[in-house]
C-alpha cells in the first residue's frame, strides 16, 4: 500500500514558495499603524468639511453630495501620494479598510459638525 | 509636527473661524430686513473654501517619511537616522522584516545577548581598550 505524500510533488519535495505565499503572513502592528494613520487623517478632514458646510448653510442632499465629493477626492489623493499608488502593500483588504470600515464613522462625524455649525450660524 | 504645518493649520482654522463669524453677522443682518433669503456673499464663501483647501493640503503635508534609529552606530560613530522613504509601514511579514535588517536588529538577540552566552573576557578587553583611549584625551 502506498501512503503517498500529501504536501509533496512527484519527487517527494515540499514546495516551500507556494506554502509561504498561501499563508500570507502579516505584521499586525504595522496593519494597525496604517489603519490608525488613515482614520486620523480622515477624521480631521471630515469634521472640518462639516463645519464648512454648516457655515455656508448647505441643506439636505447638497451637504451629503459635498461629503461624498470630499471623501472620495481625499481617498484618491491618499492612495496616490501617501500609498504611492500601491495601497495593497499597506492594507490587507483595500476596499474594506479604506472605504467600508471608515465611511460610516466619517459620515456621522461630518453630520455632527455640519448640524452644529449650521445651528450656530443660521 | 513641523513649524510649516503648524502655521498652515493655524491659518486655515483662523480663516474658517473668521468666515463663520462673517456668515453669522450676515444672517443676523438679513433677519431684520425682510422675509426674502439672500445668498451668502462671495467673499465669505471663498474664504471658507480656501480655509478648507489649505487644511486638507496641510494634512497631506503633515505625513512624514518614517525614520529609524540604528541599533548599532556606524563605523564613523555617527548616529544617522535611516529611512526607507515610506509614509506607511509594509504589512507583509517578509517586507516588514526589511526594517529590522536595515537598523541592524538581531532577531536572535534574546539568545545571543543572554548573560550566559556573552563572551565576558572579550567584553572586558573591549572596555579596557575603550577606557585607555578615552583617558588619554583628558
Amino acid at each position: 500500500m502506498d501512503a503517498g505524500n500529501p504536501t509533496g510533488n512527484a519527487n517527494g519535495q515540499v514546495d516551500m514558495n507556494s506554502a509561504t505565499s498561501a499563508l500570507n503572513l502579516q505584521n499586525m502592528d504595522n496593519v494597525n499603524y496604517n489603519k490608525k494613520a488613515y482614520i486620523d487623517f480622515m477624521d480631521k478632514i471630515s469634521l472640518l468639511s462639516g463645519v464648512v458646510n454648516g457655515i455656508l448653510q448647505f441643506e439636505s442632499l447638497a451637504g451629503f453630495r459635498n461629503f461624498f465629493i470630499m471623501y472620495f477626492t481625499c481617498l484618491f489623493a491618499y492612495i496616490l501620494f501617501i500609498c504611492k499608488g500601491k495601497p495593497s502593500r499597506f492594507y490587507g483588504n483595500v476596499i474594506n479598510d479604506l472605504i467600508i470600515e471608515t465611511i460610516m464613522r466619517e459620515l456621522l462625524g461630518f453630520i455632527m459638525a455640519w448640524t452644529f455649525s449650521y445651528a450656530l450660524v443660521g | 509636527m513641523s513649524i510649516i504645518t503648524t502655521v498652515l493649520y493655524t491659518i486655515s482654522i483662523l480663516q474658517i473661524l473668521h468666515s463663520g463669524f462673517s456668515s453669522f453677522e450676515f444672517h443676523q443682518l438679513t433677519k431684520n430686513m425682510d422675509s426674502t433669503t439672500y445668498p451668502i456673499p462671495k467673499d465669505i464663501q471663498l474664504e471658507c473654501y480656501m480655509g478648507l483647501v489649505v487644511f486638507i493640503l496641510t494634512s497631506f503635508l503633515s505625513f512624514k517619511k518614517l525614520e529609524y534609529y540604528p541599533v548599532k552606530p556606524s563605523k564613523e560613530n555617527k548616529l544617522k537616522l535611516l529611512s526607507t522613504g515610506q509614509y506607511l509601514k509594509d504589512i507583509s511579514l517578509s517586507k516588514a522584516n526589511n526594517v529590522h535588517n536595515l537598523i541592524g536588529n538581531d532577531p536572535n538577540g534574546e539568545v545571543t545577548f543572554a548573560p550566559s552566552f556573552v563572551d565576558i573576557q572579550k567584553k572586558r578587553e573591549e572596555i579596557a581598550l575603550w577606557l585607555k583611549d578615552n583617558t588619554k584625551e583628558e
